[in-house]
């Protein structure tokens, strides 16, 4: 069972009282080719200290490749990356910059988690007490010195995370970590990302799980397709997209009323949901179309709904 | 650099299969040995670096090195870690170095494992058969030194070449393929050229043989070797250095 209070009543092995470079992630015009296939197209984007900014898109929307260009493994076809202001290549131990979280096994699965973090911990230059911090941080004490190919996939999470707090960076770069993590682990996750973010420190995490980014990120970068969809706050993204639920026993004849009024209803069970209009505006239009109203509720839009509106927008 | 071979250093002594291949280069080493010993005669003294089990086992114990350096990287690309080494390492051409001087370390190791095990197993042998042995320790610092030489620049090969073909497989069974039947088939489609190939290069650094067409002088033969060393690992570090970990 993971806590918060392990990290938090830990001896706060970040030190927050230096604010870091902002923006902390600079994308500019990155694009990247795979032979024929365009995997990310002119992508710029900015992650800010001290806020946990999502990475959002359907899977195969180029959020991996993204990240990887990023953090230096992928050569960008077009476009730069900095880290802190610099090239990651160029950053000096970089391990203590930025950590992250890229792939669910990413190690020798004949060794045990513990000689994996220090493996990483050498090759970082950093003491191998942090081996034991970081494995206290995501709870993994007690496997430690099992072999890590019999690990679960929610120890692998954590193994991979423990190995990018080794070297106490300020920003973390996370590819889908809540994956194979099971309730309290996304919960402990979550309140573990914030608590970071909240240091003055950076979070560029992704997910194709909208719900999940509803509740952990503030800044939201939406891509499809490889290309930028939207980036802003959540509350930007959701907000100014209030719509209304309409229903009446007379379905077409409200339809039709909402169309003539140049409004786009768009079907939701046995009524409407219309974006964009007044409660009063709805109700005048239904009186002059004499269609009796059975329910008339203004509804927050989503960020599924949000996402799907924009990224169906994007495939047009 | 120190902290990048010490992070090599530690992936060596936790896989296990590390200790493997030593152990399997040292029994397969021990077995040519005991076959030379008991199958040859050696009236009532020799000299202990004349022995054939030497030459025997610079033939072996390389296959087990370069293995071992084709899977310092393709191990890596297998499981996923290359992506934390090159994250903690993003300059990549220090992880090649830190790899092969950790490997030619191990190689070090390779070689006096294999020369203390067919001296071991002849000694033994040939006490047991009333043969005297003699012992001239600059014959034996020089035969050491060319066990050492050999082994060394073929983890280095093995190393560029795990870097240039990161298929491990394919790597592995090629490289075995090639130093056991690749470069007899080149001799004898192309006598002559076969010589300035890696595994006659390493035979010739022996000088058992007089030059001719089959191998060149000891000098040559080292130069040669180290030669498709420095080509291996220049040709790894440039794939290594192109390649997108996607």
């Amino acid at each position: 069972m993971l806590t918060i209070t392990n990290q938090a009543g830990s001896a706060a092995p970040i030190d927050a009282t230096e604010p870091i470079a902002s923006p902390a992630i600079v994308a500019r015009g990155l694009t990247k080719r795979f032979g024929a296939v365009t995997a990310v197209e002119d992508l710029s984007f900015e992650v800010r200290p001290g806020l946990v900014t999502g990475f959002l898109g359907p899977n195969g929307a180029g959020k991996s490749t993204s990240m990887r260009m990023v953090l230096g493994l992928v050569h960008p076809t077009a476009g730069t990356a900095t880290v802190l202001g610099l090239p990651y290549a160029s950053l000096d131990r970089p391990a203590t910059a930025v950590g992250a979280v890229l792939e669910v096994q990413s190690f020798h699965p004949l060794r045990t988690g513990r000689n994996h973090l220090r493996v990483l911990a050498a090759a970082s230059g950093v003491p191998d007490g942090k081996v034991d911090e970081a494995l206290e941080i995501v709870d993994l004490e007690g496997a430690a010195d099992r072999k890590a190919g019999g690990y679960s996939l929610g120890m692998r999470q954590r193994l991979a995370l423990a190995a990018a707090l080794l070297g106490d960076p300020r920003v973390l770069v996370l590819d889908e970590p809540a994956n194979g993590l099971d309730p309290q682990g996304i919960r402990w996750l979550r309140e573990f990302l914030r608590w970071f973010a909240s240091r003055g420190n950076a979070v560029f995490v992704s997910s194709h799980l909208l719900s999940e980014m509803a509740q952990m990120a503030d800044d939201v970068i939406v891509i499809d397709h490889g290309r930028l969809v939207r980036q802003g706050s959540i509350a930007e993204l959701t907000g100014g997209r209030s719509s209304l639920r309409v229903v009446s026993p007379d379905h077409e004849g409200l339809g039709r009323a909402l169309m003539a009024a140049g409004l786009e209803p768009r079907s939701d069970d046995d009524g409407y949901l219309v974006a964009d209009a007044t409660a009063d505006l709805v109700g005048e239009i239904s009186l002059h179309a004499g269609v009796a109203l059975s329910e008339l509720t203004p509804r927050e839009t989503t960020l599924e709904e949000a996402f799907l509106e924009l990224t169906e927008g994007a495939e047009r | 650099m120190k902290d990048l071979i010490r992070a090599e250093v530690r992936k060596l002594r936790t896989t296990r299969s590390v200790w493997g291949l030593l152990a399997g280069a040292v029994a397969l080493a021990s077995i040519a040995a005991w076959g030379m010993v008991s199958t040859g005669a050696f009236g009532t003294s020799v000299a202990l670096t004349t022995l054939p089990g030497f030459a025997e086992m610079m033939a072996i114990v390389p296959i087990f090195v370069v293995v071992l350096g084709i899977r310092s990287y393709t191990d890596e690309a297998r499981h996923g870690a290359i992506v934390p080494t090159l994250l903690a390492t993003p300059r990549r051409r220090r992880v090649v170095a830190a790899k092969a001087v950790v490997l030619a370390a191990a190689a070090v190791v390779f070689a006096l494992a294999g020369t203390v095990a067919v001296a071991g197993v002849s000694l033994a042998l040939l006490a047991a058969d009333g043969v005297a042995v003699t012992v001239s320790l600059a014959a034996l610092a020089i035969l050491v030194g060319k066990a050492v030489a050999i082994c060394v620049l073929w983890s280095a090969i093995g190393l560029g070449l795990g870097l240039t073909v990161p298929h491990q497989v394919a790597a592995i069974v090629g490289a075995i393929l090639w130093m056991l039947i690749g470069e007899s088939i080149v001799e004898m489609l192309a006598p002559g050229v076969s010589r300035f190939l890696p595994g006659h290069a390493s035979t010739s650094v022996l000088g058992i043989l007089p030059a001719d067409m089959s191998v060149v002088a000891p000098a040559v033969g080292a130069a040669l070797l180290g030669g498709w060393a420095a080509l291996s690992l220049g040709a790894g570090n440039r794939a290594l250095a192109r390649r997108d970990i996607a």
